[in-house]
């Protein structure tokens, strides 16, 4: 392989136009785990993590922890008081609701990311790596084509210039923003198996007996397989190996979606034993990255004919392989 | 004849194709539809390209950076980076349970010194001890006061911790007048097949450190 072909494969893996889909569900799983982590984590403790009696104070965090590196936070611009910092706090979960539905995507997933890029600089310490992960994917969103399908903003696009949808439904577009969170889940996961080998407790397969065992993150009660030394070491060895598969065989389609298979057993083990609200769900929204386009629509004719069987009317239809559509389909 | 009849019967193809459910393949671009229209595609210039290219390569040379090892080359890198990582916050690290797991149990307590001699003693809230919705809808206590307070590198705000307890203790007449802050830990027992003990039945956390005292000053309290 000499340079040129390097520049073409780079070329064709960032720019060859892709359906915006696998995006699409990204968007919206990342606007519901904002709605969940506005709502849910930070609403009822608002006064307590960002008001003008906080229990860190941001005078403490600007000459403790920013010193004189630039941060990020739109809240320092605001007037004192509550009422402007909750002022602010309204328009994140607005930005939240229009990210879901995709109305004014572009902009409702700039401003989302800017505010949840304040609420994190302006207190450091309630930030667990859910915080982190979701701040990088909805940084990586607002480059990407996630609003140009499911969403509202196509759905006025297409009433306005009057016609049909293109005949793969979606505009088709660079999916380099996809590529770029794809090759951020794979760091993670290299990052975190290169950390983990380097420690005995896992290569001993003897890392799960400690982790199941903080009392601070348990969740649920899981009898038997923490409570043995067979499954323990299974269970650790197992994460080792579903780990490194994730930022290695990902890359091949064939093992793709069994990779992905093992990466969502592990992520629902882990939100059933311990509870570490978002991390899970954020990294399992991002899987969708990985998803083929052509394999989502099978799935949704898989749920529309499902569904059609029951006569439920689901919006969209399915569409035949006809004397009109026939070389824009393939059966399988 | 007469069952072939009924399967070749087109009504029932059409039907059964429908349950097939056909697939819709995107289409790449420059490929044909077979249709009058060709599917939208977004342009993508030159400059368009080399700007994306730039803007990857740096993310991941911030990113790979900032989690190499310590070393002289690393501090002389992190000196440009360190400020765009920190004002776009992308820095970070998922060394989480690693390279080795904790082997204690552990949570806080504070101990507050009133005017007249007597101390209470507060408990940071323990997440063990919620039940499950609180447990999970208050989460971050448990980054703020088990993950980060107790460790560096936020030790700088154990000052803080203690004002606010001293504040959130305060009495007209009998002001707090020291907070110490106390680590409260117990070893894992190790996984002994002959002594084992299961999840559900750890040990309480019988040994105590304290860690950080603070003198309330009057300004405090206001």
């Amino acid at each position: 392989m000499n340079f040129s072909d390097l520049a073409k494969a780079i070329n064709h893996f960032l720019f060859a136009p892709k359906s915006p889909l696998p995006m699409a569900l990204v968007r919206i799983c990342v606007g519901l785990i904002l709605l969940q982590d506005t709502l849910v984590h930070l609403l009822p403790d608002f006064k307590f993590y960002y008001g003008d009696n906080a229990i860190i104070p941001i005078e403490s965090t600007i000459c403790k922890y920013w010193f004189n590196e630039p941060y990020f936070d739109i809240m320092l611009l605001l007037p004192p008081g509550d009422t402007w910092k909750f002022a602010f706090f309204i328009v994140f979960v607005l930005a939240a609701v229009c990210m879901t539905f995709g109305l004014f995507s572009r902009t409702s997933m700039i401003v989302g990311f800017l505010c949840l890029l304040s609420f994190d600089s302006h207190l450091e310490l309630n930030q667990n790596d859910g915080d982190v992960f979701l701040r990088l994917t909805a940084m990586i969103l607002c480059f990407s084509n996630a609003g140009d399908a499911l969403s509202l903003d196509n759905v006025f696009r297409a009433r306005k210039a009057k016609q049909q949808p293109a005949p793969s439904g979606y505009v088709l577009s660079a999916p380099w923003a996809q590529r770029w969170l794809q090759l951020q889940v794979a760091f993670v996961y290299w990052h975190a198996f290169v950390c983990k080998i380097a420690g005995f407790s896992w290569i001993s397969g003897m890392a799960c007996y400690n982790s199941s065992r903080y009392e601070d993150c348990m969740r649920f009660p899981l009898p038997i397989v923490f409570d043995n030394l067979f499954t323990i070491h299974c269970l650790s060895w197992g994460t080792l190996v579903i780990e490194l598969f994730l930022w290695t065989l990902i890359w091949f389609k064939q093992f793709r979606y069994w990779v992905l298979l093992g990466g969502i057993a592990l992520h629902l083990g882990i939100e059933f034993t311990m509870n570490l609200p978002m991390f899970e769900w954020i990294v399992l929204s991002t899987y969708f990255a990985f998803v083929e386009p052509e394999d989502l629509s099978k799935f949704a004719n898989i749920i529309r004919s499902y569904f059609s069987k029951l006569h439920f009317h689901l919006p969209g239809k399915a569409r035949l392989p006809g004397p009109q559509s026939s070389l824009n389909t393939r059966p399988t | 004849m007469n069952s072939l009849t009924k399967r070749l019967n087109p009504d029932r193809l059409l039907q059964n194709l429908v349950k097939v459910v056909p697939i819709v393949k995107p289409m790449e671009a420059g490929e044909s539809t077979g249709n009058s229209s060709p599917p939208a595609v977004k342009p993508f210039g030159k400059v368009d390209k080399f700007l994306v290219c730039t803007l990857l390569f740096s993310y991941f040379f911030c990113v790979f950076t900032w989690v190499s090892p310590e070393g002289p080359c690393k501090d002389a890198l992190l000196y440009f980076i360190k400020p765009i990582a920190e004002a776009t916050s992308i820095c970070q690290s998922w060394s989480v349970f690693s390279p080795e797991t904790r082997n204690s149990n552990y949570h806080e307590t504070a101990l507050i010194y009133f005017q007249d001699g007597s101390v209470k003693l507060y408990e940071f809230p323990r997440m063990e001890k919620l039940d499950y919705l609180t447990r999970f809808r208050r989460e971050k206590y448990r980054k703020m006061f088990c993950d980060c307070m107790p460790w560096a590198p936020y030790t700088q705000f154990q000052s803080d911790f203690a004002r606010y307890v001293a504040r959130a203790n305060t009495c007209p007449f009998n002001e707090p007048i020291m907070v110490t802050l106390v680590h409260n830990w117990r070893l894992m027992p190790p996984a002994d097949p002959n002594h084992w003990v299961n999840r559900s039945n750890l040990p309480e956390h019988t040994n105590q450190t304290p860690y950080h005292v603070y003198y309330v000053q009057p300004e405090d309290m206001r």
